[in-house]
């Protein structure tokens, strides 16, 4: 059983994700200033915690600031502030995920999971050196079984799809634009306007993203093209 | 009060001093001035004696004729060193038988009866003359002799005739000269010794001429001044002490050489210690006391200068104030008249002065001086008469910088406040006719000038002053008009600036005058005033966005509250349908308020232009087809069918990617939301070289009767029940964004078709 902490000045929204995470089997301890989580970190073995920035006290940021001076558990930042600035800081100072509110419930418990699943995964990926398998992040891909995984959850992927996946995986960190990507898929030469390309991604990104509106890998650059985030 | 009264007094008593040091100058200068050897400098004063000064070499050189003269005279009326007056000197002939010769006596006798004598107290000289002729006394007489002129001398035939009077005139006028230097030089008191000697070839005849028959040649040459001067050829050199070589001597003695030899010569001696009372001694005093006299004048001027220099310097040091400890300045009335008024006053009242009061004065004068020496004294009166009227003016003048009033309170000065703080239209007049009128009148003073005086050099000097002065005068109009053509140039270029929307431009007050300067000022007035307004604007604009994002935030914390909530009730799984249908509305409402918030917080910092933009090359063409693959499936889902008209090229215009996105995925949605389903939406891009347009088309679903303006306005939407989802900030966001990026949005209704089109200008 995982115990998760959960920290935000607002009770209600602390019982809410209690519920949520409960349904799941998840064990959750309940905090609601960043001093209080700080005490519950010493005295209780946490696998993972979801903290809110603006709290009395000591707020989210220092929170996690003063948590990653001793562990490296997954902090997941639940935050009302939804500016781009915001997001960077978080991420910047040691977060690894960073939910708006008002969040998803189900996107919730679904980042959860998969920041769960890293983080416990983590050792055995590195055994596994194979020149068939690329990765970036959660994702990976063999390419001697066709099998792509997310987090270690397996994905079923078209065969245009993963062929545009691998491409992108393998020049992790290029942008290809939609005419490239055509000309290497297809191996055609792009004639003019098509959105098949758009369209594949687009289906890539629901399934290997949590949110496909603000994906984690496979990133759109807009008005240039698209790549896998090198991680 | 005592002190200050009786610094008063010692004031009036030092101006009384000051005035009669400066006529004690005045005196000295008069002394040296009406002096018989003004201007000769200093010199003569240490370099000179009497037996040096031009006066004496003149005086001798007159006695050296005289005493060759005297040798002539002596031969026409002398018989054996006595005056003959028996001698016949004249004979004339009034016609065949009329012949009659004159004894001096007789010419004695006639010329009494015309009325000559010789005066003895002028030196014998001849005075009087003949009142009435008689027709027997006019009549022209043909001369046979005449004893002044020898045969040869007489030139033409005219002078063969004479009346008698006239002849007798001359006779008796050289007869006077005789007189005259006999009584000087051979009488007992004289200081000139001379000694004349001709000798013929033969030894034993000889002729000698002198004044001291006792002294030898030696006698005369060791006193203290003499002259040795032989006409022998072997003696070539003239032994002299005299400061003259008196170069007519040679010329003298031939003309009185009654020889053929040259075995001849002359001796002058002078007595200096001037024992006899003659008229050397005589001239030797008074030129004596004149050089007394003269250095007297130079010490009174000296201690009349240093007077006036002291007492001055004491009133310029007090002039104004009331006491020595005293330093604010008191100003007389008449200190306070405009300093410029005053000037051209006192101007006027020293031209009064010369004209009137000096004449008046120099006649004064005239009592006192000799005629000869009138011209100097009126000039003398004349600079009196400036020098006190300039002494008034100065004294005016330096209370008035004391007391700082000098450019304060002068009509120029109020002349160019007035014409620098009146209107521009006003000053030009002013200044033009001004300018006209000074350039009129010095041309006109100047032909006045030129056709007037001509060619008079003194009179010329103020007429080149005239030129200089409307030369000057023109310059500095020039001057005047550049540096208010400069001003207005600034003037120009800082309205351009601030029209440009450089508002924080300023102009540099320090390099304007007169009305410019408040032009100037006015218009970093309105410089403030635009910047501090802008300022307000930006900051009310950013206070206002960041209370929305604030505002947004303690929504959203609720608002998660009540979405969570209602998706926990949904998950119970009630039977009842109708909260089933009622936690559909509370879903769908909360879920708007979430996209509200957040459509919020973009719309206030987009209009705000408080965002912070990442510019980059972007393909424009790519981007739609990336944004049109993103909305391809929801589109299917509701049965409207995308219809995409793009260039195969790649266009590449300069935009944020993101921001750009965020435009497109509002136009789509706006597509998606409102257009009819089943219907068609046109897409397309098209290149007109300079910029990219994009257009997206639908069919509305509901009619729109708005205007394409207000639909951009925020918070408003075409079906105006509201009924769908939907912030109606989605085209006011996209506006703002588009604009922030440098494009433009337009929106276009054409019944139920909807068009936007957005414009780029393409990056070459």
């Amino acid at each position: 059983m995982q115990t998760i902490l959960v920290c935000d000045d607002d009770k209600q929204i602390v019982e809410a994700i209690n519920i949520y995470l409960t349904g799941e089997g998840f064990e959750v301890i309940k905090a609601y200033d960043g001093y209080e989580a700080l005490e519950l970190l010493e005295t209780h073995e946490v696998n993972l915690m979801i903290v809110d920035v603006m709290m009395p006290g000591l707020d989210g940021i220092r929170t996690t600031l003063k948590v990653r001076e001793t562990s490296s558990i997954p902090i997941i930042i639940l935050s009302a502030k939804s500016e781009d600035t915001d997001k960077i800081l978080g991420l910047n100072i040691g977060a690894d995920d960073y939910i708006t509110k008002p969040f998803n419930p189900l996107e919730l418990v679904a980042r959860v999971k998969s920041q769960l699943r890293r983080y416990t995964q983590l050792g055995n990926l590195n055994q596994q050196n194979n020149s068939q398998v690329y990765k970036c992040g959660g994702l990976m891909i063999n390419d001697e079984n066709k099998e792509v995984t997310v987090d270690g959850e397996p994905i079923k992927l078209t065969p245009i799809e993963y062929n545009i996946l691998l491409l992108l995986v393998k020049n992790a960190g290029k942008v290809f634009s939609i005419d490239q990507i055509y000309e290497k898929i297809w191996n055609e030469d792009a004639i003019g306007a098509d959105n098949t390309v758009a369209v594949h991604i687009r289906h890539i990104r629901e399934k290997i993203e949590i949110n496909p509106k603000e994906p984690r890998y496979l990133k759109v650059v807009w008005g240039v093209g698209y790549k896998i985030e090198k991680q | 009060m005592e002190r200050t009264k009786s610094i008063s007094m010692l004031k009036r008593f030092i101006g009384l001093l000051h005035v009669i040091f400066a006529c004690v100058t005045l005196i000295g200068i008069g002394f040296m001035y009406l002096n018989s050897n003004y201007g000769r400098g200093l010199d003569w004063l240490t370099n000179e004696a009497f037996e040096q000064s031009p006066d004496f070499n003149r005086k001798v050189q007159n006695d050296i004729t005289n005493i060759f003269d005297y040798i002539r005279y002596q031969e026409i009326f002398e018989t054996n060193g006595t005056v003959d007056y028996s001698k016949v000197v004249l004979e004339v002939s009034s016609g065949p038988g009329g012949d009659r010769s004159y004894t001096l006596n007789d010419i004695i006798t006639y010329g009494k009866s015309l009325g000559y004598y010789l005066d003895e107290a002028d030196d014998y000289a001849l005075k009087g003359e003949p009142t009435e002729l008689s027709e027997e006394d006019q009549q022209q007489l043909y001369v046979f002799y005449r004893c002044y002129q020898s045969e040869e001398e007489l030139t033409g035939p005219d002078q063969s005739f004479a009346t008698l009077p006239e002849l007798t005139y001359e006779i008796l006028r050289r007869f006077s000269a005789y007189y005259s230097i006999d009584e000087r030089l051979m009488s007992d008191f004289t200081n000139l010794y001379y000694r004349v000697a001709y000798y013929s070839n033969n030894d034993a005849i000889y002729e000698v001429h002198t004044n001291a028959p006792e002294m030898s040649i030696d006698d005369i040459m060791s006193m203290g001044k003499y002259l040795y001067y032989s006409g022998d050829s072997s003696d070539l050199a003239v032994r002299t002490n005299f400061d003259s070589t008196f170069p007519s001597i040679p010329a003298l003695m031939a003309q009185s050489n009654p020889y053929t030899s040259n075995k001849n010569y002359v001796v002058i001696g002078l007595d200096t210690t001037y024992k006899a009372n003659d008229d050397y001694f005589q001239a030797y005093n008074a030129y004596n006391s004149s050089r007394q006299s003269f250095i007297n004048g130079l010490y009174i001027m000296f201690i009349g200068l240093a007077g006036c220099i002291l007492t001055i310097g004491f009133m310029m040091f007090t002039s104004g104030h009331d006491s020595f400890s005293d330093r604010t300045v008191h100003l007389y009335p008449f200190d306070k008249l405009p300093a410029d008024f005053m000037l051209l006053l006192m101007l006027f009242v020293t031209w009064l002065c010369v004209q009137f009061a000096a004449p008046l004065g120099s006649k004064i004068l005239h009592l006192l001086v000799v005629e000869s020496y009138w011209d100097r004294a009126n000039r003398m009166v004349m600079f009196g008469a400036i020098y006190f009227c300039g002494l008034i003016t100065f004294f005016s003048l330096l209370r008035r910088y004391k007391a700082e009033t000098l450019w304060k309170n002068s009509m120029l000065r109020q002349l160019m406040e007035t014409l620098s703080e009146s209107t521009f239209k006003y000053r030009l007049t002013m200044g033009f006719i001004f300018y006209l009128g000074s350039n009129v009148f010095l041309i006109t003073l100047g032909v006045f000038m030129i056709f007037r005086q001509g060619e008079n050099v003194f009179r010329f000097i103020p007429f080149i002053a005239l030129m200089v002065i409307w030369i000057l005068g023109n310059l500095i109009v020039f001057y005047l008009l550049y540096r208010n053509a400069e001003q207005t140039d600034r003037l120009h270029a800082a309205i351009e600036k601030l029209a440009s929307g450089e508002t924080s431009y300023k102009v540099d007050v320090s390099k304007f005058s007169g009305l410019e300067v408040q032009l100037a000022e006015g218009l970093n007035r309105i410089s403030d005033g635009l910047e501090t307004a802008l300022a307000e604007q930006v900051k009310s604009e950013r206070l206002k966005a960041d209370l929305i994002t604030n505002v947004s935030h303690d929504i959203k914390t609720p608002l998660t509250s009540i979405i969570n909530y209602v998706d926990l009730i949904k998950r119970e799984h009630i039977e009842n349908p109708t909260i089933q249908r009622y936690l559909e509305i509370l879903d769908q409402k909360s879920q708007r308020l979430k996209t509200l918030t957040e459509d919020l917080v973009e719309a206030s910092r987009a209009s705000s232009g408080n965002i912070k933009l990442e510019i980059s090359n972007i393909d424009f063409v790519e981007l739609v087809q990336q944004t049109t693959g993103e909305f391809e499936d929801r589109f299917a889902a509701r049965h409207l069918e995308l219809v995409n008209s793009l260039p195969n090229e790649v266009i590449m215009i300069e935009a944020d990617g993101r921001r750009l996105w965020r435009v497109l995925e509002n136009l789509y949605n706006n597509a998606f939301k409102y257009a009819l389903e089943h219907t068609r939406v046109y897409v397309a891009v098209e290149d007109l070289g300079s910029e990219v347009v994009f257009t997206i088309k639908n069919i509305s679903s509901s009619p729109l009767n708005i205007s394409p303006d207000e639909l951009t306005e925020r918070f408003v939407r075409g079906d105006v029940s509201r009924t769908t989802e939907g912030s109606g900030l989605g085209l006011s966001i996209a506006k703002d964004l588009t604009t922030l990026q440098g494009g433009s949005l337009e929106l276009t209704i054409d019944g139920d078709l909807f068009k936007v089109s957005i414009t780029f200008p393409i990056k070459n």
